[in-house]
């Protein structure tokens, strides 16, 4: 019998829509499964992903609005008083859209939200608007409304329920929704509690460590990390009193230039910066890019060796080309080895002409001069 | 679109060929910095055979520059390749004709062609007022900045309409001021 051909329709964040937000104006990119953000310095690239990550925290973990939205955020050259936030997501069978608008009120000023909106397949399933929250069921009904704090997201507050599944898969998604950009002097290896997620700079990473050794095996990791580190054999947490855990690595090396070898135990932060960069990319390919997941890099290759880019990249290029568990991978990079390797075919890049308002296209040769991707951007011939 | 030169590609063996260039440029008035100007200096690039490094990139480069010097901008390639063992018109012919014999350059390519019989460093020592044999050897001692800038400062002056180069000007620099005077 032949097999049957499945199609697992991957998750994924297909576009941002961004008003009134630092140089993002009237901006609008759409998004693909992989995607390399490519532009010069100041172009807006970090500023997308300070976007998803501040979504994220107020949206859904809850975190205040104060000092993240409005004031310095908004665009310099504009007198408009409104930020607009917009978020296109495929899954769970439809297409989601999330609307944040805020603006400002009172003396000193604050955040507002004016209207937080999220809908599935063009019908509504959550609105919060001039300080009313509307609950919509997964049948799409008015059930409830209430007032709120129009200062907090009232969408970062609603619990799972068996009657609003789809507005619950959308929560999950945005809180899981993961910018790294991992820096090694702030990698810490002592782990003093569980966190569920790392932090942009993995500067938690040992804390997530943790909780995944808690919650999942970990030989595939190891097993990549002997490959990729010279010398490395394994890593554990060790108890470290009050509670806390540390991470030791154990490493060998040869005795004296001869194939005898021994090991040692080191300290994470007694590793050099790109080991532990290595450490903490190979721990988010395995564990945070997964089916569902969508992980944005913000320049993963600073710190790491030329040879290792390539191996790391094939990885999370594969783990997007997954037929039975896609993730979504966002990468803003400079490196000539991810240029040349996606730039064609998977390259947004942004430009801000006369420095001013971020613009957006697909990468390509506009004078079909057949040089390749990293020798075009070098000769900035890539934006005419 | 205007005359106005706005990238020059160099497309060169080494560093004392690669000082020189950009120290010409410099006494031109022109940029040597980015995005008006982008090296591929072969030494950089591969370990060894650098000359035929630059006549196996030329085709592409030259294809590049003349596809965005026609749709885009004015774009300019300079190539510097010693004549070594061969000629200089023996190595002008690598870059005027590709592998099967057939023409590759066209009349109005924006390229420019710098040719030294045996190294460039002779070339230097020249335009510093030392009269050389161009079968010499003269890479060592190697020439110093200044005295690339310098040598670059004198073959401007020969290059320069109605000037009459100077009693150590070998044969192959006077054959390439032309070329030379081009990139002003």
């Amino acid at each position: 019998m032949r097999p049957v051909a499945r199609t697992i329709p991957g998750i994924m964040l297909t576009r941002i829509y961004v008003d009134n937000f630092r140089c993002l104006v009237n901006f609008q990119c759409d998004l693909r499964a992989k995607q390399l953000i490519l532009g010069s310095n100041g172009a807006g690239k970090s500023t997308l992903f300070d976007i998803l990550t501040l979504l994220r925290d107020f949206c859904a973990n809850g975190d205040p609005p104060d000092g993240r939205f409005l004031g310095q955020t908004r665009t310099r050259w504009q007198n408009v008083t409104e930020q607009t936030f917009e978020l296109d997501v495929l899954g769970n069978g439809g297409l989601y859209k999330m609307r944040l608008v805020m603006d400002s009120v009172g003396n000193p000023e604050r955040p507002r939200v004016v209207s937080e909106e999220v809908s599935f397949s063009d019908k509504p399933i959550f609105r919060f608007e001039r300080g009313e929250v509307h609950l919509f069921n997964d049948r799409f009904e008015d059930k409830v409304k209430y007032p709120f704090d129009w200062h907090r997201s009232a969408l970062a507050t609603i619990t799972e329920r068996k009657d609003n599944t789809k507005l619950s898969w959308f929560k999950r998604w945005l809180g899981r929704l993961l910018v790294v950009s991992p820096d090694p002097r702030h990698m810490s290896g002592l782990a003093a509690q569980e966190v569920r997620c790392p932090d942009q700079y993995l500067s938690n990473f040992a804390d997530w460590y943790r909780h995944l050794r808690q919650e999942t095996e970990d030989f595939g990791y190891i097993k990549d990390l002997s490959e990729v580190i010279e010398g490395f054999v394994r890593m554990r947490l060790e108890d470290a009193g009050e509670r806390r855990r540390e991470i030791k690595v154990r490493m060998s090396f040869s005795e004296n230039g001869n194939s005898e070898k021994s090991d040692q135990e080191f300290l994470l932060g007694e590793l050099s910066d790109g080991q532990r960069v290595l450490i903490g990319l190979y721990a988010v390919l395995h564990f945070a890019l997964k089916r569902d997941a969508t992980v944005c890099f913000d320049e993963p290759d600073n710190f790491i060796a030329l040879r290792e880019v390539q191996p790391w990249l094939a990885r999370v290029i594969d783990r997007t080309e997954d037929d039975e568990s896609p993730a979504q991978a966002l990468i803003v990079s400079h490196h000539p080895e991810l240029l040349n390797r996606m730039a064609f075919k998977e390259g947004l890049l942004l430009d801000r002409p006369g420095g001013r308002v971020t613009r957006v296209r697909r990468f390509d040769d506009p004078s079909e001069t057949g040089l390749s991707a990293s020798e075009l951007i070098a000769r900035g011939w890539e934006s005419e | 679109m205007s005359d106005r030169v706005s990238m020059t590609v160099l497309l060169c063996e080494d560093d004392p060929q690669e000082q020189l260039v950009r120290s010409y440029l410099t006494r031109c008035g022109q940029s040597t910095q980015p995005p008006m100007f982008r090296t591929r200096n072969a030494s950089r690039e591969v370990h060894g055979g650098n000359v035929d490094r630059v006549i196996n990139e030329f085709p592409k480069e030259l294809l590049a520059c003349r596809r965005r010097h026609s749709v885009r901008a004015n774009t300019r390639l300079i190539v510097v390749a010693d004549a070594d063992n061969h000629s200089p018109a023996q190595r002008k012919q690598h870059f005027q004709k590709d592998s099967q014999g057939n023409e590759q350059m066209l009349g109005g390519d924006p390229v420019m062609l710098l040719i030294p019989k045996r190294h460039v460093e002779a070339w230097i020592r020249a335009a510093l007022g030392t009269m050389v044999n161009e079968d010499g050897d003269y890479k060592n001692p190697e020439p110093t900045r200044s005295e690339i800038r310098q040598a670059a400062d004198q073959i401007y002056e020969w290059a320069r309409d109605n000037a009459e180069p100077g009693p150590t000007c070998p044969e192959s620099l006077r054959a390439a001021l032309p070329e030379w005077r081009k990139i002003c």
